[in-house]
């Protein structure tokens, strides 16, 4: 990316100011830099041990001693929110990184490649999108057990085709542009090739698709939590503690309330910035 | 035309393959014996035996594959391991619960998606738009089964007006997980609508209509959506294949008794063929829709050819 | 911007109508409202609670377990014993199945036949243990033959999940769908079934017994717990199974509704595997034993909906004895950690046991999900109690049916487990072999105590009952002296009506919901 440095720091800048007078986009980031700190500081900002039960206390109302409420074993409801943030935050990135990957890894071997692989890596794509939402997910995390990795695993899963697909079409309309051919003609090396144009060229779609499955991502782990596959109790996700809340629904709605609220609003904050960052990109995502 | 319909059909056939090929591979590795899970925790080794040689379980996962496969052609979906019954029939039953939840929560983004996509274009730049942009996301951002359980809570509990499960109750049943399902849809259309007249409300004929005088709303609804019509068609069209399989959520908040649960509760069972079966169904009304959304596609626009 | 309003008011006027539709409670039929739908109503295909709950309204048998867990007359009348393998059945005349197959010697041997059918025995045949086949004597006469003698014959009869009495033309007619259209003798007949939303039974006219008053049973599925009580509460339902046990003493106190219970026959507990080290040094378990609250878990976890455990069976079965696993696992952490220091395992300055090498001590803790009644919340405390005093538990969680196969497997180590166990048959022979004798593919501990072995076979072929209760109650001391289970709780019984609903009586077996007798005021 060296070579064209006064061109990138030029956009960037453009980008910039574009994503800056959208109050949107800063206040989904601001929101979700607030959350990235609690997840960081969840030790020192949590009133309690997440995983401490307090039996009498059980499901006890907000306000008082357990600000949010306690939840049905008496675990304060904001010190498991807080550390919620951790599992919510991870399975974000990590899902959509493995996912972008591997997508990224075959979406270039079937552009640059081309023939029948490129028909093969695409017929398999085509089957991943064609399996109903969730479907494969569920069946993956059956098969492999239920764990906080295996539920990023199957998530990354659902989102390689898109990846991939994003990736494959950006490399097809490089391989057209003259300088890619004229840089092949010159002797470069693929590898080469590819790392000077196609990445910084698939960068900004890349970072609002990224954006976008980050919010998806989260989505989709509080619902395989929800059916009982996600991260192993006690560990605090959001989506356990609803899918472990939903039970006391007429005793204690709060349970359910609190960590949907965090969810929802963390997931409204990612897209909201994932908005943004499209239309300061300028770059047309439609059908995602 | 015929020539493209037919290739697009041979097309789904290694897909369809490939489908059925990964499920059966993924639950095939899957730890759990549906015996087991069938005959539960005081079932003795010799009913275990008993029960998973009636059913076949013995034999290596190719040939039981393989064995599917040839009876898929002759169009046998095979027998459920857990009640025997012919895995066409189980779907037959739970099919239609799920189309008919998905058919209405698609008329819901519909009614609701266009209408302020529209607005959303016409009044771009306003409150309004800013408005309506925020509320989509806000749908878009909700967790499916956390709004159902909150409806469930106020519907049934804090005013009870609404039936809160199952569809027995006509179409009273079918408000609560209809709109619980369309939430998050609701966004693409909206949104989508919204880029879509914003791009042909600067047109050039669409200039020239106004320009004739004619009026700002005619203009509005009558051309600047019909031109978007195609791009929204598609969307709506991938809307109905990702309801009839997103549809797992909403389907077990609100005890409905459609595909999806049957699924979860295969794939929970191990019911190998129960899950290969409605997997395969759902992939084929998913290629059929696509497929008849590409032939509305250019019914529509005949500028396009089949290449 | 006229049109635009038009999708908006078309919306608010479907809305509308749809209010509209919502329908009333009706007074001649029942609703019940459930967890999880049935898989099968064959008898002879699903042999678990969802099913039979609906079944034993729809199938009899030849004698009847009654709610006092004595036998009474079914389809037999009488019955006496020829010889020791022989035993001589005189049936009931003028039933006619809900099809007009008469019922009759035939119908016993042909369900019985369907049943023990080498080639594709019913699910619950080996549960039959000796018995072999009937033979026809008259019309009304049959014979229940076995290999060699069985005492507890006539409970293995009563079976209603295993030797349900079928009609033999419906079976024939329908083959494999025979489960989707169940033909049987009982007070109802079957009506409709949209899996995983209701069945339908209406009243048999011509049931040989008294005829129902109600006119027509309703089971719902409603999965989610918390929408279940929600519908009931609000009155869509008249009965409700497996009730919230947080919402049972608000439901106890409101005179709108009546709670029946009785004290069930399952156990649910936490098993510890003697093959798998640490928990097969006796003070390790004898430690967890102290260490667990077993109280509290049933106050605050189950909410005291349950009866806490008094033994490694349920108090109502034949061969029940009183043990002192109270006072022998009573909570006591302190005696936890001298039993742990003994076994070598004291807490750092963290509070974490470790050995002498400062190695953690480590359990693999698995639970259960769904089956039993707050099986995983159990788990979960039981794993925080532990944490609490020290111990690092690798806790696994699995849905039933990934749960109870992974036990099963070689590979799969664990050191304690939940699970239930449901002594269908009464007699303790069923609870105790199978889960404590050496070998037994259920013993899911591994435990292995010839002393037990030696006691639990004796009871099983001693024909003397008094010879049976003694042995099964030192075998029953010894088990709690070496600690195989933590037993947790008892199950109760426990079904809610509206105010509205007479007569129901709850029986201890959980399969066992009986509708004959109830009516709506």
């Amino acid at each position: 990316m060296t070579t064209q440095p006064a061109r990138s720091s030029w956009r960037n800048n453009r980008t910039l100011r574009r994503f800056l007078r959208n109050p949107a986009g800063v206040i989904g980031l601001t929101f979700l830099v607030v959350v990235v700190l609690a997840a960081i500081f969840a030790p020192y900002l949590a009133p309690f041990d997440p995983y401490q039960q307090h039996l009498p206390d059980r499901r006890a109302a907000p306000g008082g001693t357990y600000l949010l409420g306690a939840d049905e074993f008496g675990r304060d409801i904001l010190s498991r929110i807080l550390y919620g943030a951790r599992v919510a935050l991870r399975t974000g990135v990590v899902s959509t990184l493995i996912g972008l990957v591997a997508g990224a890894f075959f979406g270039t071997i079937a552009g640059f490649i081309g023939g029948w692989i490129d028909d093969l890596i695409m017929r398999v794509m085509d089957v991943l999108l064609a399996f109903p939402y969730l479907l494969l997910a569920i069946a993956i995390v059956s098969a492999l057990g239920p764990s906080e990795f295996n539920t990023q695993l199957a998530i990354a899963v659902w989102t390689l085709p898109s990846f991939a697909r994003l990736i494959r079409g950006t490399v097809l309309s490089l391989r057209e542009k003259e300088y890619v051919e004229a840089a092949g003609a010159l002797g470069a090396r693929s590898g080469g090739i590819l790392l000077r144009h196609v990445v910084p060229n698939t960068f900004s779609p890349l970072l609002v698709y990224g954006a976008v499955f980050t919010a998806r991502a989260i989505m989709l782990e509080a619902a395989l939590s929800f059916l009982g596959l996600g991260a192993q109790p006690p560990i605090a996700s959001w989506g356990n503690m609803i899918s472990e809340g939903r039970n006391y629904l007429r005793l204690a709605p709060h349970i359910i309330t609190m960590p949907g609220i965090a969810l929802a609003l963390t997931v409204l904050a990612v897209n909201l910035l994932a908005d943004a960052l499209r239309d300061a990109f300028d770059t047309r995502t439609n059908g995602v | 035309m015929y020539a493209y319909v037919i290739r697009r059909l041979l097309w789904a056939i290694p897909v369809l393959i490939g489908i059925t090929f990964t499920i059966h591979t993924v639950l095939s590795l899957t730890p759990g014996d549906p015996v087991r899970i069938m005959l539960g925790e005081t079932a003795t080794e010799a009913q275990i035996e008993a029960a998973r040689a009636e059913i076949g379980l013995d034999r290596p996962f190719l040939e039981r594959y393989g064995f599917y496969l040839a009876n898929v052609v002759r169009g046998d979906l095979g027998e459920s391991y857990r009640n025997k019954r012919a895995v066409a029939e189980e779907i037959r039953d739970a099919l239609p619960a799920t189309a008919q939840l998905a058919v209405a929560a698609l008329v819901l983004i519909v009614l609701l998606g266009i209408p302020s996509g529209v607005m959303s274009a016409v009044y771009r730049g306003t409150w309004l738009d800013a408005t309506l942009n925020i509320l989509s996301l806000v749908g878009l951002s909700m967790p499916v089964f956390w709004i159902g359980l909150l409806l469930i809570y106020f519907f049934g509990f804090t005013w009870p007006v609404l039936p809160i499960g199952g569809m027995r109750d006509g179409l009273a049943s079918f408000v609560l997980p209809a709109f619980t399902l369309a939430l998050n849809s609701y966004a693409m259309i909206s949104r989508l609508t919204r880029s879509e007249v914003l791009e042909t409300l600067g047109e050039d004929y669409i200039r020239t209509a106004r320009a004739k005088g004619l009026g700002f709303n005619v203009v509005v609804w009558r051309h600047a959506l019909k031109a978007s019509f195609i791009p929204i068609i598609t969307v709506i069209g991938l809307q109905f294949g990702l309801l009839m399989g997103g549809a797992v959520l909403t389907e077990t908040v609100f005890s409905w008794p459609g595909i999806g649960r049957l699924m979860v509760d295969a794939i929970m069972t191990r019911d190998l063929l129960v899950v290969q079966g409605a997997v395969l169904v759902l992939a084929i009304i998913f290629v059929t829709v696509n497929l008849a959304v590409d032939l509305i596609y250019a019914f529509l626009d005949p500028r396009i050819r089949f290449a | 911007m006229r049109w635009s309003f038009r999708p908006t008011v078309l919306a608010l006027v479907l809305v509308l109508v749809a209010l509209l539709g919502v329908t009333m409670a009706q007074d001649d039929r029942l609703v019940i409202v459930r967890p999880s739908d049935a898989i099968s109503l064959d008898p002879q295909r699903a042999t678990t609670a969802p099913e039979v709950w609906v079944y034993n309204n729809i199938y009899e048998t030849l004698v009847v377990l009654d709610e006092n867990m004595e036998i009474q007359p079914g389809l037999a009348t009488s019955w006496e014993r020829i010889d020791e393998e022989r035993m001589r059945f005189y049936l009931k005349e003028g039933v006619t199945f809900h099809d007009g197959t008469p019922f009759n010697a035939d119908a016993v041997k042909f369900t019985l036949e369907r049943v023990l059918n080498p080639e594709s025995p019913a699910r619950g045949a080996s549960w039959l243990g000796p018995i072999v086949g009937a033979e026809v004597v008259d019309d009304y006469t049959v014979d229940i033959v076995t290999d060699g003698p069985l005492g507890p014959l006539l409970n293995h009869l009563s079976m209603v999940f295993v030797v349900g009495i079928v009609s033999p033309t419906a079976v024939e007619q329908y083959g494999d769908e025979f489960g989707r259209n169940p033909v049987g003798t009982g007070p109802f007949k079957f009506v409709e079934w949209q899996t995983n939303e209701y069945i339908l039974l209406e009243r048999n006219e011509a049931f040989h017994g008294d005829v129902p008053e109600i006119q027509e049973v309703e089971f719902r599925v409603v999965p989610e717990e918390g929408a279940r009580m929600l519908s009931f509460i609000r009155g869509d339902a008249d009965m409700l199974l497996r009730a919230a046990p947080a919402e049972l003493p608000m439901i106890r106190e409101d005179p709108s509704y009546k709670v029946y219970d009785t004290p069930g026959l399952r156990i649910v507990y936490i098993g510890l595997n003697f093959t798998q080290e640490p928990t097969g040094d006796p003070r390790i378990r004898q430690a967890i034993a102290h260490a667990i609250d077993v109280d509290s878990i049933n106050a605050f976890v189950v909410e005291d909906a349950m009866e806490p455990a008094k033994g490694v069976l349920a108090t109502g079965v034949f061969g029940y004895a009183e043990t002192d696993v109270v006072e022998r696992y009573a909570y006591d952490p302190e005696r936890a950690l001298e039993l742990f220091a003994e076994a070598g395992y004291e807490q750092n300055a963290q509070g974490q046991l470790v050995d002498a090498n400062g190695e953690p001590l480590r359990l693999v803790q698995w639970a259960s999900v769904g089956r039993d009644l707050k099986d995983k919340e159990v788990s979960e405390t039981v794993a925080a109690q532990l944490r609490e005093i020290g111990v690092t538990i690798d806790y696994v969680q699995r849905e039933w049916g990934a749960y109870l196969s992974a036990l099963a497997l070689e590979e799969v180590d664990y050191n304690m487990f939940t699970m239930g166990w449901v002594t269908v048959t009464g007699d303790a022979d069923f609870g105790l072999y199978t889960n404590f004798h050496q070998g037994f593919g259920t013993n899911r501990a591994h435990y292995a105590n010839p002393e037990v072995d030696a006691l639990l076979n004796e009871a099983r072929v001693n024909l003397d009952p008094e010879a049976r209760l003694a042995a099964y109650a030192a075998a029953q001391q010894q088990i709690v002296e070496d600690v195989v289970w933590v037993p947790i709780y008892q199950t109760r019984e426990t079904v809610v009506v509206q105010d509205w609903v007479e007569g129901y009586v709850p029986h201890p077996a959980e399969y066992y919901v009986r509708l004959a007798t109830v009516t709506k005021q």
